[in-house]
Parts: C-alpha cells; sequence; structure tokens
C-alpha cells in the first residue's frame, strides 16, 4: 500500500532537501574555488603592498633630502671657497683664524639651518677638519651641530646649539644645550667617526663626481654620548680641487626615525612592525636596525644573523620570531644610496614582521564565519521552511479540518486559500452545500409546516458533534444551528428521558426548567449504521388531552368522588402495592333517592347524592378510596385497614358519623339519609377489583332486598343461587334498549264452543341470559326496571295486535302487566290515539303479588277499564291472591292458577274450591279461566264444573303464530260440554 | 516583614562591594592588543631624551606587560606644546588629533576642561596612591577642590645662578659680599656698581660696563615680586588681577631701571647662553635650569671655566621670603577607556620614586613624590652629583639651595583661574617689551652723553609705569579679564 503523508509534511521534505542540497552545494563549490584561503593570499598581498608603498615613500623622501643636503653642500662649498679667498687663505685652513673660523661656523649654520628647516631630520651638522679653539689637537674639530626637536613644527626657535661657537647661538638666538661644545672629536672606536672620513674617501675616489656619489650613511650610534641614537648621512666638503676638508651632515634620532620614517600607522595588524637593516641572502643582519618601535626592540636581537624562508610571493618571508612565533615578513630593498656610490653595497632592506595567525586571522575568521553563516542561513532556511510550508498548508490544514468538523446544520463558508484549484473545488463544494442545506431546510420546513412538534437527532459513532433539527434547538433552548457535542447531547438527552411514562411506552416527562412547563415527549431511537438517530415529539397537548379526560373519568363531577373507573384503577394499585393485606370493598345504594327525586325533583335528588357523599367520605381518612359508581350507588375500597374486625367497626363507625349528616328539603324536614351497603372482602372473596365490585354489589342488593339501610356481608351460597340477577343487569338493560323479546301466543280456549277465546302474550327472551320471563321480571325488578319492561310490553304488545290483527280476529289478547308499574301520561296519550281501536281485544292481566301499591293498582284498572279494555286476575289460588281482592279488583276474568287446576280431576279439594270459585264469579259477573289443562281428565272436570275457558299445553302451547284449534280438540270439548 | 527588608539591603549592598571590589580589579586593557598612547611634551635637549628613553623603558616592561605603548611627541616650547593642544581640543581646521596625555600647566588645563576634553585622575588615583605626592604639588592640579585633572611630574622652582668667578673678581675689586644679591635691592646696586666697575676697565670708551643681571621669567619675577610684598597680582581665589600700584611701581623701576641702564640685560634665548657667551654674571631662573649653568664660558673662541654659586632668589626688601613654585604636570585627555587606563599606568610608572627622581635629576627638577625625598637613592644621587665633575656638582648646589627653598622657605604658586595664563604672558610680554624698549631710548640717550641720573630723568619712569599698567590694563579687557586697581 502506498504511504500517504500530509502535504505539509511532503513539502517540508521537499524544501529541506532542496536547502541541504543548496548549502552542501554551496560549500563544496567554496572548497572547490579555494576561495577560503583566497584571503590569505590577500592578506600577504596587502602587507607587500603596505611594505611596497612604505619603501617607496621612504626612497622618496631620502632621495629628497640628499638632493637637498647635496644641494645645500655645494653652496657652503662655493661660499667658503670664496670666503678663504677673501682671507688670503685655503678652505683647508679657515679654521685656523679665529675671525676666518666665526665666518665659517656662521655660513655653515646657514646652511645647517636651511637643511633642517627643508628636511624631515632632528639634526645637522658641520665638521671641520681642525679645531679652532684646540687648534693643536689632531682629534678636535671645530664643528657646527644644530639639533631640532621638532622637525615636523618648521619651528625654528626650538633649534638647539649642541656644537659650535656662542655666536651662532646668538645669530639665531638658539639656546645651547647641556652638552654644547666647540669642537667635536675623533678617535674614538674604530669607525665612530667614519661619517667624516668615508665621504672624504669616496670623494677621493671619483673626483669631481656628483655629489651624492659621495654620501654615506652611518649605523646608529650614540654620535653625541648623550643616550640618543642617530643615523647620519654625511656629504664632503670639497676645495676647488675636490679635496675634501669637512663634511655637512644630517641626523636623524631613533625616536623620530621610527615615528616618522616607520610610522605604526602604517602598520595594519597588530604586533606587527618595520625595521630596516642589511639583507644578504635571505638572511636579515641585525648587527645593526632601525627598528620602528618597542616591538621590533624586543623581539629582534642584536648582532643576529635572522634567516628568512621565501614564500611564494616575491618579497616574502617567513620565519620563527621567540614568543610572537611564526612571523610573514615582506621585505624590500631601500634606495639609500645610488647605483654609482661605493656604498652602494650597503644593503638597507625595509622589511615589515607580521605574525602569521595574525595575518590570517582575518581570513581565519571569515572562515568561521562564512561556516556559522552557512550553518545558520541552513537552519534559518529549514525554519523558513517549516513555518512557510506551515502557513501555506495551514489554510488547507483549516480548510479540512473546518470540512471535518461541520456540522450538516452549518452553512459551509469556505475561507479563500488564494490557491486557485483549492478555491474552485470550495466554491463547488460550497455550492453543494447551499444545495444540500436548501434540502434539508425543505424538509425541516416542511416538518415545520406540518405544525408538528416534531424534531430529529442524529448521533455519529465518529462524530464530535450530533446533528439536531430546529425543533430541538428549540425545545433545548439552544441557538439555533450551533455546535452540540456528543457529550453535551448526551447529558441534555438523560434529562429529556429522565422520567419514562410507565403505562406508556416510548413517552418521557419533561420538566422544562427554563419555561417551566411540563412536557411530555415521545422519544423514539433507531439504530442507524454509523449511529443513531431519533426522532424526538411533543406530544404534551395529547397526554395532557388524555389526562384531562382521564381526571372527567376519575372523578364525579357532582360529588367529586372517584369515578367508577378510578375506582378500579386505584383500588387496584392499591392491592397490586400490598398484596396480602386484607381489603374491604362496600358498595352502597341510596335507599330514597328515587323518592325524593319523585318528591321534590332532581335537585334535591342532587343534593341528596352531595350530602351522601360526604358521609362517605368518611372513609378517606382510613385510605379509602370513595367513589360514585352510578345514579345513587357508592363504593368505597378500603385496603390494609387491619383485620375483617377492625374493618367492620370502621363500617358500623360510619353509621354513626352518617346521622349526623342530614338533607334538608323543601319541606322544612331534615331527612336521615339511609342507604343499604354491601361488603365483599378481599381476598377472601375476590381477589379482583371487577369481583369484588360485584360481589359487593350483590351484598348490598341482598341487603336491600332483606333489610334495607342495613349492611349485609357478602354470602356465597346466596349469591350463587341469585347470581343471575346481577349477572343479567347488563342485559335487561340491553334486551331493554334493543327490545330484545318477543311474543309467543298461547291460546286460551273457550270451553262452551271449543273455540279459541283468546291469546295470551307470552313474553320470550331473545337474549340467552334469561330462561323465563320471571327472571326478567326478577332482574327488572332488581334493577328498578319494571317500569320499563311494562312499557316496552304493552307497547310491543299493542304493537303485534296492530300488525296481527286480521289474524286474530274477534279474538281477546291477553297480555301480562306489571301490577305496580303504570305507564305515564304521555305513553297513554301514545296508546290511545293508535291503538284504541284495539283496546276492545285486549285483556290486562295482573297478578296479584304486589299489592303493597294498591292505591296505584286500582288506578291503574280504573284507567283500564275506562278504556274499554278488560282485566284479567292472573294466577288467581296462589299466593297473595284471595277473594278480598277479587272483590275489589272487579276484575272481568280470574284465571285460575295451574296450581288449582293439574289434577283436578281426582282432588275433591280442589274440585270444591274451583266449583266455589267458579260459583263466586259467575255471581258477580267475572268469567273464570283454568289454567294448565294439561291432560284430558282436567280438561273434563274444569269443563264440568261450569268454568268458562281453558288454558294449558293439552290445549295448546305457545307459539310464535297464531295456532288454530285442533278440530279434534274442538270436538272433544264440545262432546264434553255435551 | 522589616527583616526580610534588611536582609535584602544587606545582601544588596554586599553585592554592591562585591561588584565594585571586583570592578577595582577589572582592566580595559590587553596585553594582546596594546593600546597605543599618544604623549606631547615639551621637554628638549637632555629632558627628551631623558623621556624617550623612560618612555623605552616603559614600553619594553611594563608597557608591554599590561599592553601599553607610549610614543611621546616633542612638542617644542611650552607654548608650541599649549597651541598645539588647544587647537587640537577646539577642533581647528588642520590641527592634529588630541594626544592622549600631554603636558600641561594648571592655567591651560582649566581651559581644556572647559571644553570637557579632560579626564578626572581620581578615577585611575585611588587615595592612598595620590598621599604618595607632595600634597602641595597634587593641589596644584585639583580643580574646583574634587577633580584631579593634572598629575604632577616634576617641580622646580627658581633661584639666582652666579657665575662665581666674575663675581668674585668683582667682588674683590669693588668690596662686594654675595649676601648683597639677597635682596632685589642689593642686586640693582650691586648690578649698578658692577657696570660702573666694568665700563672702568675700558677707559677708551664709556657706556660698554657690562650687565651684571638676567631675569629668565619676568613673569615670574613679577607674581614672586608681588606675593613677596603681599599681593596676589593672579588673585585665584577671587578670579581677577590684582594691580596694587605701589608694589608694580617697585617692581617695575627695579627691572625697567635696571634694563635702560645695562645693570640688566637678555640676549640669548636663555639667560643661561647669556652666562655662556659672558654678557651676564647672574640670573635669576628654574632649578630646572641647573644643567644648562656652564662650567666654562666663550672667551675669544675659546672655552674659559667658570665657577657657580648658586643663591636663594631675592626678596624685595620688607617682603616675605617667596620663592615660585612651578612644573608642569600631565594631563589625561577623554578618550577610550583603554587609552585614559593606558595613560594612567604610564603616568603612575613615570612618577613613581625610582623613575621620577631619575627623570628629575637630569636637569635640576625637584622628584613630586614626597618620599623621594627620603628616599636614599636620591640622598645618594645627590652626594654622587656633589662628588662628581664640576657639572653636577653644579646641579647639586642648585639642588641644595631649591631643596631649602620648597622645605624651609615659602614657595608660591598662583592659583589659575579662567584666563590666568593669559595674565602671566601678559606681564612677561608687557614688561619684557618695555625693557627692551626702555633699553633702546637709554642707549640712544647714552649716545647723547647723559647722565644715568639724566637718562633716568628723560625716560621718566612714572609715566613708563603709568603705560606699563595702561598696556596691562587694555591687555587684560581684550581677555574679559577681571582687575582691581589699588
Amino acid at each position: 500500500m502506498k504511504k500517504t503523508w500530509t502535504l505539509r509534511r511532503q513539502l517540508n521534505i521537499l524544501l529541506a532537501l532542496i536547502v541541504t542540497f543548496q548549502s552542501i552545494a554551496l560549500l563544496s563549490a567554496l572548497w572547490v574555488s579555494q576561495v577560503f584561503f583566497m584571503l590569505d593570499a590577500e592578506a600577504v598581498r596587502l602587507l607587500n603592498n603596505t611594505t611596497e608603498t612604505r619603501s617607496k615613500t621612504f626612497n622618496a623622501s631620502m632621495g629628497q633630502t640628499i638632493a637637498n643636503v647635496a644641494d645645500e653642500t655645494e653652496q657652503l662649498n662655493a661660499a667658503l671657497i670664496l670666503l678663504a679667498r677673501q682671507q688670503d687663505s685655503t678652505p683647508e685652513s679657515l679654521y685656523l683664524s679665529d675671525s676666518a673660523y666665526n665666518e665659517t661656523a656662521l655660513l655653515a649654520s646657514d646652511a645647517l639651518v636651511s637643511i633642517l628647516k627643508e628636511n624631515r631630520v632632528t639634526g645637522a651638522f658641520f665638521v671641520l677638519n681642525g679645531s679652532n679653539s684646540n687648534k693643536g689637537d689632531p682629534s678636535a674639530h671645530s664643528a657646527v651641530y644644530i639639533r631640532n626637536t621638532t622637525p615636523d613644527s618648521g619651528v625654528t626657535s626650538n633649534y638647539l646649539l649642541e656644537i659650535g661657537p656662542i655666536a651662532v647661538s646668538k645669530q639665531y638666538t638658539m639656546a645651547t644645550s647641556i652638552r654644547w661644545n666647540l669642537d667635536i672629536r675623533s678617535g674614538g672606536e674604530a669607525g665612530d667617526f667614519d661619517f667624516y672620513e668615508k665621504p672624504i674617501w669616496a670623494s677621493t675616489q671619483f673626483k669631481n663626481s656628483e655629489m651624492e656619489r659621495y654620501g654615506y650613511w652611518t649605523t646608529p650610534r650614540d654620535l653625541l654620548k648623550d643616550n640618543q641614537q642617530v643615523v647620519c648621512y654625511t656629504m664632503p666638503v670639497l676645495d676647488e680641487n675636490g679635496n675634501g676638508y669637512g663634511v655637512v651632515g644630517i641626523e636623524i634620532d631613533m625616536p623620530y626615525f621610527s615615528q616618522h620614517y616607520l610610522p605604526d600607522s602604517d602598520l595594519l595588524y597588530h604586533n606587527s612592525f618595520y625595521v630596516i637593516a642589511g639583507m644578504t641572502d635571505q638572511t636579515l643582519d641585525l648587527d645593526w636596525f632601525i627598528p620602528s618601535g618597542v616591538l621590533a626592540e624586543t623581539y629582534l636581537k642584536n648582532g643576529e644573523q635572522l634567516k628568512l624562508k621565501a614564500l611564494e610571493n616575491e618579497g616574502v618571508f617567513e620565519t620563527e620570531l621567540g614568543e610572537l612565533g611564526t612571523m610573514v615578513a615582506s621585505a624590500r630593498e631601500l634606495k639609500v644610496y645610488s647605483d654609482n656610490s661605493p656604498f652602494a653595497d650597503q644593503n638597507w632592506t625595509l622589511a615589515c614582521f607580521v605574525p602569521s595567525d595574525v595575518l590570517r586571522e582575518n581570513s581565519a575568521s571569515v572562515r568561521e564565519k562564512l561556516i556559522y553563516s552557512i550553518v545558520l542561513t541552513t537552519i534559518l532556511a529549514f525554519s523558513a521552511v517549516f513555518v512557510l510550508v506551515y502557513f501555506f498548508t495551514r489554510k488547507i490544514s483549516r480548510l479540512s479540518k473546518y470540512v471535518r468538523e461541520l456540522s450538516p446544520h452549518d452553512e459551509i463558508h469556505f475561507k479563500p486559500t488564494g490557491m486557485l484549484e483549492v478555491d474552485d473545488l470550495t466554491a463547488a463544494l460550497q455550492l453543494l452545500n447551499q444545495r444540500l442545506m436548501n434540502v434539508s431546510k425543505t424538509t425541516s420546513k416542511i416538518l415545520e409546516l406540518s405544525l408538528l412538534p416534531i424534531g430529529g437527532y442524529e448521533v455519529l459513532d465518529s462524530g464530535k458533534q450530533v446533528i439536531l433539527t430546529d425543533f430541538l434547538y428549540w425545545l433545548l433552548h439552544l441557538d439555533p444551528g450551533s455546535l452540540i457535542s456528543q457529550e453535551e447531547w448526551n447529558d441534555s438527552y438523560q434529562k429529556l428521558t429522565r422520567q419514562p411514562l410507565e403505562d406508556q411506552e416510548n413517552i418521557y416527562e419533561y420538566y422544562d426548567d427554563y419555561t417551566e412547563k411540563q412536557m411530555w415527549l415521545r422519544i423514539l431511537e433507531a439504530k442507524s449504521p454509523n449511529g443513531v438517530v431519533g426522532v424526538i415529539q411533543d406530544v404534551t397537548a395529547d397526554i395532557e388531552e388524555k389526562r384531562r379526560l382521564t381526571n372527567e373519568l376519575d372523578y364525579d363531577a357532582l360529588t367529586g368522588l372517584f369515578s367508577n373507573t378510578a375506582l378500579k384503577r386505584e383500588s387496584t394499585r392499591r392491592i397490586t402495592e400490598k398484596p396480602k393485606a386484607i381489603g374491604a370493598m362496600i358498595f352502597i345504594d341510596l335507599d330514597n333517592l328515587k323518592y325524593i327525586n319523585d318528591t321534590f325533583g332532581h335537585d334535591v335528588g342532587d343534593r341528596l347524592i352531595i350530602r351522601a357523599s360526604e358521609i362517605f367520605r368518611y372513609f378517606e381518612q382510613f385510605g379509602g378510596v370513595v367513589s360514585r359508581i352510578s345514579g345513587d350507588e357508592f363504593a368505597i375500597y378500603l385496603h390494609n385497614c387491619g383485620n375483617q374486625n377492625e374493618v367492620r367497626q370502621i363500617i358500623k363507625n360510619l353509621y354513626v358519623h352518617g346521622k349526623s349528616i342530614l338533607l334538608t328539603t323543601p319541606d322544612g324536614s331534615d331527612n336521615q339519609i339511609r342507604f343499604s351497603a354491601g361488603v365483599a372482602w378481599y381476598p377472601q372473596d375476590a381477589t379482583n377489583v371487577m369481583d369484588l365490585l360485584k360481589l359487593s354489589d350483590f351484598a348490598m342488593y341482598e341487603a336491600k332486598h332483606k333489610e334495607k339501610g342495613r349492611l349485609f356481608e357478602f354470602n356465597r351460597e346466596y349469591y350463587q343461587q341469585m347470581s343471575y340477577l346481577l349477572e343479567n343487569r347488563e342485559a335487561i338493560n340491553r334486551l331493554l334498549d334493543e327490545q330484545l323479546i318477543r311474543f309467543a301466543f298461547q291460546p286460551i280456549v273457550d270451553l262452551k264452543t271449543g273455540e279459541i277465546y283468546a291469546y295470551e302474550a307470552l313474553m320470550r327472551p331473545l337474549v340467552n341470559n334469561f330462561k323465563n320471563p320471571t327472571e326478567i321480571l326478577a332482574v327488572a325488578a332488581a334493577q328498578s326496571k319494571l317500569a320499563q319492561l311494562e312499557r316496552m310490553i304493552i307497547m310491543m304488545a299493542f304493537q303485534i295486535i296492530d300488525e296481527h290483527s286480521q289474524q286474530i280476529g274477534e279474538r281477546k289478547i291477553f297480555i301480562n302487566s306489571i301490577p305496580s308499574q303504570m305507564m305515564n301520561e304521555e305513553d297513554h296519550l301514545f296508546i290511545e290515539t293508535r291503538y284504541s281501536q284495539h283496546f276492545n281485544r285486549v285483556v290486562i292481566e295482573v297478578t296479584e303479588e304486589e299489592s303493597r301499591n294498591a292505591e296505584s293498582l286500582t288506578k291503574k284498572i280504573s284507567y283500564i277499564r275506562n278504556k274499554g279494555m278488560k282485566i284479567a286476575l292472573d294466577d288467581f289460588g296462589s299466593g297473595y291472591s284471595n277473594e278480598i281482592r277479587v272483590l275489589s279488583l272487579l276484575p272481568d276474568i280470574i284465571k285460575i292458577d295451574m296450581e288449582m287446576i293439574q289434577g283436578i280431576h281426582n282432588n275433591v279439594d280442589k274440585q270444591n274450591l274451583v266449583a266455589n270459585l267458579v260459583h263466586f264469579c259467575h255471581n258477580k259477573g267475572v268469567k273464570v279461566v283454568a289454567e294448565g289443562i294439561e291432560v284430558p281428565l282436567d280438561l273434563a272436570t274444569v269443563i264440568e264444573m261450569g268454568v268458562d275457558y281453558a288454558q294449558g299445553f293439552y290445549l295448546g302451547r305457545p307459539a310464535f303464530e297464531f295456532s288454530i284449534i285442533d278440530p279434534q280438540l274442538r270436538k272433544e270439548i264440545r262432546d264434553l260440554q255435551k | 516583614m522589616k527583616r526580610k527588608i534588611k536582609l535584602a539591603c544587606l545582601f544588596l549592598s554586599v553585592l554592591m562591594l562585591l561588584t565594585a571590589c571586583s570592578a577595582g580589579e577589572k582592566t580595559a586593557l590587553d596585553p594582546k592588543n596594546p593600546v597605543s598612547i599618544t604623549l606631547w611634551h615639551y621637554y628638549v635637549g637632555d629632558n627628551k631624551i631623558a623621556l624617550e628613553t623612560a618612555v623605552d623603558t616603559f614600553n619594553k616592561s611594563v608597557g608591554s606587560e599590561k599592553g601599553v605603548v607610549v610614543n611621546a611627541v616633542a612638542k617644542g616650547s611650552v607654548t608650541e606644546l599649549e597651541k598645539a593642544v588647544t587647537d587640537a581640543a577646539k577642533g581647528v581646521v588642520n590641527a592634529e588629533a588630541m594626544p592622549d596625555l600631554f603636558s600641561c600647566y594648571p592655567d591651560k588645563a582649566l581651559e581644556i576642561d572647559e571644553l570637557g576634553k579632560l579626564c578626572d585622575l581620581n578615577d585611575y588615583f585611588s587615595e592612598a596612591e595620590q598621599a604618595l605626592y607632595v600634597e602641595e604639588f597634587l593641589n596644584d592640579g585639583q580643580f574646583d577642590g574634587e577633580r584631579l585633572l593634572i598629575l604632577p611630574i616634576v617641580k622646580s622652582t627658581e633661584l639666582l645662578y652666579v657665575n662665581e668667578t666674575a663675581w668674585n673678581e668683582f667682588a674683590a675689586a669693588n668690596g662686594q659680599d654675595a649676601t648683597k644679591l639677597s635682596t632685589w635691592e642689593g642686586v640693582y646696586a650691586a648690578a649698578q656698581a658692577y657696570y660702573k666697575w666694568t665700563d672702568a676697565q675700558t677707559p677708551e670708551s664709556s657706556g660698554d660696563g657690562k650687565s651684571l643681571m638676567g631675569v629668565d621669567s619676568v613673569a615670574n619675577y613679577v607674581i614672586i615680586g608681588n606675593k613677596q610684598l603681599g599681593v596676589e597680582v593672579i588673585d585665584g581665589q577671587n578670579q581677577q588681577v590684582v594691580l596694587n600700584r605701589a608694589v608694580m611701581k617697585k617692581i617695575f623701576d627695579t627691572y625697567y631701571g635696571g634694563m635702560s641702564l645695562g645693570y640688566f640685560n637678555a640676549v640669548g634665548k636663555f639667560r643661561s647662553d647669556d652666562i655662556k657667551a659672558g654678557d651676564l654674571t647672574a640670573y635669576v631662573g628654574s632649578s630646572s635650569g641647573a644643567a644648562y649653568f656652564p662650567t666654562w664660558i666663550e672667551k675669544d673662541n675659546t672655552q674659559l671655566p667658570i665657577d657657580f654659586l648658586a643663591l636663594s632668589y631675592p626678596v624685595f626688601e620688607g617682603g616675605s621670603p617667596y620663592a615660585i613654585q612651578q612644573g608642569a604636570g600631565m594631563s589625561v585627555a577623554n578618550s577610550t577607556p583603554e587609552k585614559q587606563e593606558g595613560a594612567a599606568v604610564f603616568l603612575k610608572w613615570f612618577t613613581s620614586e625610582a623613575q621620577n627622581i631619575e627623570f628629575a635629576m637630569t636637569t635640576g627638577y625637584l622628584p613630586v613624590q614626597s618620599g623621594a625625598y627620603e628616599n636614599a637613592e636620591f640622598k645618594a644621587s645627590l652626594e654622587d652629583l656633589r662628588a662628581g665633575e664640576t657639572a653636577e656638582k653644579n646641579v647639586a648646589a642648585v639642588y641644595d639651595i631649591a631643596l631649602n627653598q620648597i622645605m624651609e622657605r615659602d614657595t608660591y604658586a598662583s592659583l589659575p583661574f579662567k584666563g590666568s595664563y593669559e595674565v602671566r604672558s601678559t606681564l612677561e610680554k608687557s614688561l619684557t617689551t618695555m625693557g627692551q624698549s626702555g633699553r633702546q631710548n637709554a642707549t640712544a640717550l647714552k649716545e647723547q652723553g647723559l647722565s644715568e641720573a639724566e637718562i633716568l630723568a628723560a625716560l621718566d619712569l612714572n609715566a613708563r609705569f603709568e603705560e606699563w599698567l595702561t598696556a596691562i590694563r587694555s591687555q587684560l579687557n581684550e581677555s574679559g579679564i577681571p582687575y582691581i586697581e589699588n
């Protein structure tokens, strides 16, 4: 696999290589070209040049001095020859006469002063062949010797007369020196007087030659014995014949010589110096030398022969010199003599000494600095490369970093890099992003427009940021579009999902601290290939609505007690929480609501309910769930209040409590609120609330029926008998609502004719819950639905009569009415207007069972009779029926209970009873029907006994169509009648 | 807290002390890279040679050790030296570069210092080092009470040089006594007598008497004359010139009268030259010229040996026996630290007892370190001189007088102030000029045959005195130097 390196790294390596190559190339070039050592050569050249220049300057200046001295000497010669003539003497004997000598001395001093003025010399002198003051002394020479301490200033006042007559001093107001004398003496060591002897000797060798040829340089010496080393140059004083008789000379003292002729300022290098000495064959002869300064004096040993080693360059040598080490010397021979001078073999060489390391110091330092510079520039170049590359690639790195950190929400703003290609690319990207953004915005917009409070998020495994839609920014109160890190998101997510709702999946309760609002959120998450995506929906409105509804359902609007559902929920909850405790479900039914409603109207009835609820709130102190089930029914669930006896005590106290709460009715009386109650025990009787409720209801029912205003505990035995009453509660409602009954018709046969006199409409339930009409009646009675049942039966019966009037013909229809119930005026009116034509066919059967409302029954019977309908008294001879009743009711027909009929053919008592009854009724004009004729014998008996009509399976079973009498049977009846 | 501050202070001061100490040991000099010092001096002749020899010795020894090379450049006379230094300091066109070290009189030092070109030698000479010098000498170079601008090199005083041979001849003939030469009045009288006596020796011509007396430094004569008579003509204290008519008159009359009538004379460059030529018999001059007093004089182109008598500087009658104390020291110019230190190193070496004695004694100077006077070598050298050749005996005689004057009598050096050097030359020039013109006029009058008294009357000494004062005043006014008269 090919390595991928960052652009920065690649550029760094590339440029660093370039820099390295360049540095190496530079070093090689410098090495090959030997530039390093050129400076050495240059230094030597410079040294050579300096020496050359110095020697030329020296030569020129000395040449001039020599010429001037020669000139002055020749002039003096002429003057002295003239003087000698004037004195009638010879120049050689001028010293002998005082006056001549005085003249001579003055002439000479003129020349000397002139020489001193013209030349850079420290002294000038004139020496004669004899002494004026010591005429007999051959070693004494009259002389004039003037010194000038300041040759550079051109001032004459500093002239000092070393030797000479006082007349000279006076002439020039010249101070005399300490060693002022009149003569100079020869005769010291050999050669000491050479300055006098040599030029004169030269003049004898080359007669009449030019003066310069005779000039003679002395080596340094202490001429005046005053510790001052001087160098002298002398020329002979000649007579007409060219014979010398004295000399004119100049002196240059050593300090001035070095100051003026070998100045330090020339020397370019420290520890360097000049020296003038004789040189032969590459050996510097230090028998005598003129040093330029202290160094030369210190390191050059008098008398030494200093060997010099010639170097490449002409005139450049090398030698070792004590502590100074290796010295480079540049030497030039000085021209102090004419070529034709007899002293021309005397070599004066100017040598400039420089310590070798000093000479090459610059070069070495340049080399060093060059190396340093190259190293430094290389380092700098490296740094520059890194920095430049950094800055160059930074834009691109930033770009990529920027892109990497971008979240899809962000609008992309690429900074221009200044690189066309990159900028083109980024521009294209920007455009693409813009489009994507638009798409995403559109989606977001659509979501927004959908008005659904919904938002989405995406958490990528790789990314640091989490992507949120606008809704979530709003939800979390974040700046829209701001970057949210995964950590921040996790915090938020934790907060959002802290309180999940128990009963509803994916819904979380969330309290928004910021707006201080309670919210509910539906949060759904799904794994995506590289992370998690999720949707969060604000379902607060839904939940609130639901809660509101739940609340309505939970609480009874009138009493504020729990509703039926709430009771179930709360009770269930309590049981679930503490399943081992004992609980009691108390079912309560108000005893007199119907009465109050009927008597004082519903408002008072409502007040009754409210007052009652106040009583039942008594249980709340025991943690009881107090609820109103419906109408006048209340249920209380007590849980965990101790054992059954303790609970019984609590319940017992309810009655005490209840006595204090009264209902004041509009008639001004305070009524006790009476109620019946039933209790079912958890877990003894049932373990779920619905069952408990049913069982306690049943217990209450039992109380109601057996002893109103009492509390009954659930009795399982009784329940098993009567359970249908409860179980069919719903069924009766359904039956009533949907009129789920139909009528079966059982023929009642006229025993005189054998024809069918009437049909009894027998109610048959269309639901399976009820086995027979008795059960319907029982349940309806239990449920106080008798009125409805009555109304339904009557209405349906009339309807059927109306529909089947053709088939029925003249025959009567017996309709079983519930004696206690009476339809209201409205229903009466409806029936009268609609079915009045059928009234004469209708016989209303009533029973004697309910005699409590005798009044209402009387009222009812009178209504029936008034309308032209007949009244039959059913089941006569059983239960409540008796003769008094018959009397008071005065029914049209009496139906003798089958108890009295069946088996009558062989029972005398029954025969007597029936015979009496028939007798009694016929007396009163009341017809008699015998029920339950199932055997022919019984039929024969009743016919015999004068019973008017008969009914029973033998005569005809109940059928859903109007059956016709069997001709066989008709014949039998007719036969029996006969 | 306070304790901490105290500790910090202590620490700091110790630190400063340490750095100060190390700074003291620190040197700007580098033996490998010697600094070159240019020394300007006014010495001539043997003094010049002696200095150059000393410099050479220094360069080879201490100089090479410490990295100092001195280049001695003779600048001729004091006047030339001072002009060159002034020009250099002022940066006059074509002037030479300022020397690093140069001979300097206090007056000049003050002037150069005003240009900010002088270095305070206190920076280079510790108190202990300064204590080595004769306090009086050192004080001459001290300005504003603080700044040490001049280090004394050698000192001198003035005394009376007498050609004893000639004097004795005259004294014997005229019953004179050398003690008469102790006062200016006595000198004047002796000179008068000498003139008459010599005049009388050539009966064929009259008015050709010889002069007895010469004055090398007329300025010193005026200054010390004033001082002897209780006046400081150069009043350095008040930075003014004091012209006391009575005292000045006395001084004027003695010199002008003596010059006019030929009792005094000045021919050659120095009065010693006049002695050598036989033109004078005595003169007052610097002890530093001792070596220049000849052992012989030229007479008829031959050498005539003479004896030497050294006498104390004459005193005006009724005056205090003050003698001048003078001598240039050396000043170091403001330059680089290396050069300043190099110059100081040289000065220390040059004024150290051994060197100083050697240099001083070549011509008759006095050493500047107090120890030198007690120095055994110094005493031995003096003994050697006394036992030596005639010339050396002469020098020894001068030392006896000079040392006596320095040690026993009062010597005086005027306190300089700005322009005081000009006062010196004003006094010198004006009186010299007056004397010369008086001599010319008197010579003319003599030729007319006038007697000395007549000549003096004709010259009108009072008028000439006024003329002199006028000349002085105008010169002082011109130079803006304050003066008072009384």
